[in-house]
């Protein structure tokens, strides 16, 4: 299947490299583990999900290095800096992804036998049953493993490791390889799950099954395992299980809502029963005008269904196959699921003090991949690095008691929660005076995209304004360094523009393809996201608290300069308000 | 600003300017007209002068009934949040470019082979942005 994907061959192997010489005793050619007769099943109780089955062959998995490493790793980053119970793990997610998946596949499996029947006819497969239960293990492993090629304070440390060459290259090779563009995150997890050291553990696990219960274990096949875990599948027939893992109302994001809300104390609930009761297959069409299912499913399936060429009603060659829909009577958990998200960003993740908190984080771990690089490491051994990492890697030594006084620094403060504090906000609704345009334009080019491996004018943007703020730092307080650069570290000042919310393609969800109703004519869903985005998203510039009235000067200077903003009204409206 | 340089949101800029200029609709709420031509721009072989480089990145998902790219949408949705681009009619069924930050954008200076293209792709989205031309599968069928 990866043929033609070198990049994503050399991280698997880096991967494999890494999980035995890390771990032999799991993942050797000959492990240790599991010592014992391994029980055909385990319960595992969840605090939103309740008790629920994991079978063998997860727990095998579940008790390795490999996913036990998600319990040092903060669910929601660095929120639990203002939300203290926020400190749920990507493990405990992880598991409660499974439950959701597997409700799930069990409720469209009572809804739609008939198109199950119809789809294991493609398999010949003589029993239904066991090819059912087979495709059921593989979609939960795919959900137990969606989450593990995360880092140290999850989406913190990837906005850090996506920009490594060696992943930007992954990202788009697996996008040739599926014709779905993915992160660098989703991109490890997949490599993850093709290592030949997942197969040594699992291979010395059912050895240690008992007999009846290795019979009944049907052979998983891995192949859609790890297209599952990137929203594809085998065959086309299957792609509602690709929807069900990684698709805009799939169980990450289910699970996720749900359980970032309830951790941090917020009052917020869609009805996941109501899902489960309303979410159906529908007969639908995959599109692969680029070629790239076709390639897929010939190098994936010994008989590869054929592709069919466009026709009046579906403008590109295409396959037949069954996508997880939501039908119109469903609009009410929609609004819910909506909803959520929106409250979500607004209350943690773009909440100014997470904000600031992974920003630090951030810049930490960007000068750790400087000295790493220094030092003469290569991409891969500072992916290999970054999958070392977990949440306590701050208050270690490594980190601490760096030599550079900058990480050890930054890493003190970020364990003393001693963060830096908003000095300017700007919200794009609040600019609608003579500046606005300035402002607008401002922020337009902060969210361009950055062409690969080009110096682009955000960058040059970006630059130009902390080179601005921090020359005028130094002028101010020269002690804070010898260069620009120095200054604003020191200041922990910089402009912070996050990403805003994605709602992605959530308009196809209604219906099927051919007979799509948008969102958006039975549901404000464009008005939500522009009120949303114009009165709520900030772009910030921060400063510690000791330097809070220095940098405020410095970046109002670079706000004249690189903005053009010069009235007082502008800073006045910019400016944080403190009582 | 080049074809080599230019980044996908000062394209769009550059585009909906034009667009302006000509008096064509631009959609918002529908995004299929946009995608559509992102797409067209990327694979069309009739266009021999060098086309930007941000159009090879480009990637486009298959998973709906056209090709998408999360990219492209994500800054038509910025461009209109942040205000530059202005949907005073309550469907948001299409924009106009703020007139303030249409002087902004008036000023970059693109060279004579960007300009081309840029003309290229507004002689193209005529039919669909209007509705009256759909997408021709035979000419984008295994494009890629």
């Amino acid at each position: 299947m990866l043929r033609d994907c070198p990049t994503l061959a050399k991280i698997i192997a880096r991967l494999d490299s890494y999980l035995q010489g890390s771990f032999p005793d799991f993942f050797g050619e000959e492990p240790k583990h599991p010592f014992l007769r391994v029980r055909p099943y385990k319960v595992i109780h969840d605090s939103l999900w309740g008790t629920n089955r994991f079978s063998w062959r997860e727990l095998a998995v579940i008790d390795s290095p490999l996913f036990q490493r998600l319990r040092g790793i903060h669910q929601t980053g660095l929120a639990y800096y203002v939300y203290p119970c926020a400190q749920h793990s990507r493990l405990e997610h992880s598991l409660g992804v499974v439950t959701v998946a597997a409700k799930a596949f069990d409720a469209l499996l009572q809804r739609h036998l008939p198109d199950f029947q119809t789809i294991c006819r493609f398999f010949n497969e003589p029993n239904l049953e066991e090819l059912l239960a087979r495709l059921r293990e593989e979609l939960r492993m795919a959900a137990l493993l969606h989450d593990v090629g995360h880092s140290i304070h999850s989406h913190a440390s990837e906005q850090v490791y996506q920009e490594l060459p060696l992943l930007q290259n992954a990202v788009v090779e697996l996008h040739r390889l599926t014709g779905k563009k993915k992160g660098a995150g989703e991109v490890i997890s997949f490599c993850f799950s093709r290592t030949k050291a997942l197969q040594n553990l699992l291979t010395s696990a059912e050895k240690r099954v008992p007999e009846d219960e290795k019979r009944k274990a049907k052979d998983i096949v891995w192949d859609n395992v790890s297209l599952l875990i990137v929203g594809r599948s085998v065959h086309p027939y299957l792609q509602f299980m690709g929807d069900i893992i990684s698709s805009d109302l799939d169980a990450d994001k289910l699970d996720y809502l749900l359980r970032d809300a309830s951790a941090a104390g917020l009052p917020l609930r869609y009805d996941l029963e109501r899902y489960l009761y309303t979410v159906g297959l529908a007969r639908d069409v995959l599109p692969d005008g680029e070629g790239h299912l076709e390639k897929m499913y010939q190098a994936v399936t010994k008989s590869a269904p054929a592709r069919i060429e466009a026709t009046a009603t579906v403008a590109f060659p295409h396959y037949e196959t069954y996508r997880l829909r939501l039908p119109r009577n469903a609009i009410n958990t929609i609004e819910q699921i909506v909803i959520c998200k929106f409250m979500l960003f607004s209350y943690i993740y773009h909440h100014r003090k997470v904000r600031a908190a992974e920003g630090m984080l951030g810049s930490l771990l960007q000068r750790v991949v400087a000295n790493w690089r220094s030092s003469g490491k290569g991409d891969e051994e500072i992916l290999e690095e970054f999958l070392k990492l977990d949440d306590c890697a701050l208050g270690q030594p490594h980190f601490a008691s760096s030599e550079d006084p900058i990480v050890s620094m930054y890493s003190v403060r970020i364990n003393q929660r001693l963060l830096p504090r908003e000095v300017f906000g700007f919200v794009a609704s609040k600019f609608s005076h003579a500046e606005g345009g300035l402002l607008s334009d401002f922020i337009s080019v902060l969210l361009d995209k950055k062409p690969r491996a080009r110096q682009d004018r955000r960058e040059a943007l970006v630059k130009q304004f902390h080179e601005v703020m921090g020359t005028e730092l130094m002028r101010m307080k020269p002690e804070l360094g010898s260069s620009w650069e120095q200054a604003l570290r020191s200041a922990g000042a910089w402009l912070d523009a996050p990403k805003p919310p994605k709602f992605e393609n959530i308009n196809l969800i209604l219906g099927s393809l051919t007979d799509a109703v948008p969102l958006s004519d039975v549901f404000p869903i464009r008005y939500w996201i522009q009120a949303y985005e114009s009165h709520r998203y900030t772009a910030r510039i921060f400063a510690f608290s000791e330097y809070v009235d220095d940098v405020r000067a410095a970046a109002r200077t670079a706000c004249e300069k690189v903005i053009g903003a010069t009235t007082g009204s502008f800073f006045e409206t910019a400016g944080r308000k403190r009582v | 600003m080049n074809t080599q340089d230019i980044s996908l949101g000062e394209f769009v800029k550059q585009l909906t300017l034009r667009f302006t200029q000509q008096q064509m609709t631009m959609p918002l709420r529908d995004e299929r007209p946009w995608h559509l031509l992102f797409y067209k721009l990327k694979v069309a072989a009739d266009y021999s002068r060098p086309k930007p480089g941000f159009l090879n990145d480009l990637l486009f998902d298959w998973d709906g009934p056209y090709p998408r790219s999360s990219e492209l949408a994500d800054y038509l949705d910025a461009l209109h949040w942040t205000g530059c681009l202005s949907a005073s009619n309550p469907q948001y069924e299409k924009v106009t470019v703020n007139p303030k930050v249409s002087q902004l954008w008036s000023a970059l200076s693109v060279d004579p082979e960007l300009s081309s293209f840029i003309d290229y792709a507004v002689e193209m989205a005529k039919g669909h942005f209007n509705g009256t031309d759909d997408i021709d599968a035979a000419r984008l069928s295994n494009a890629g």
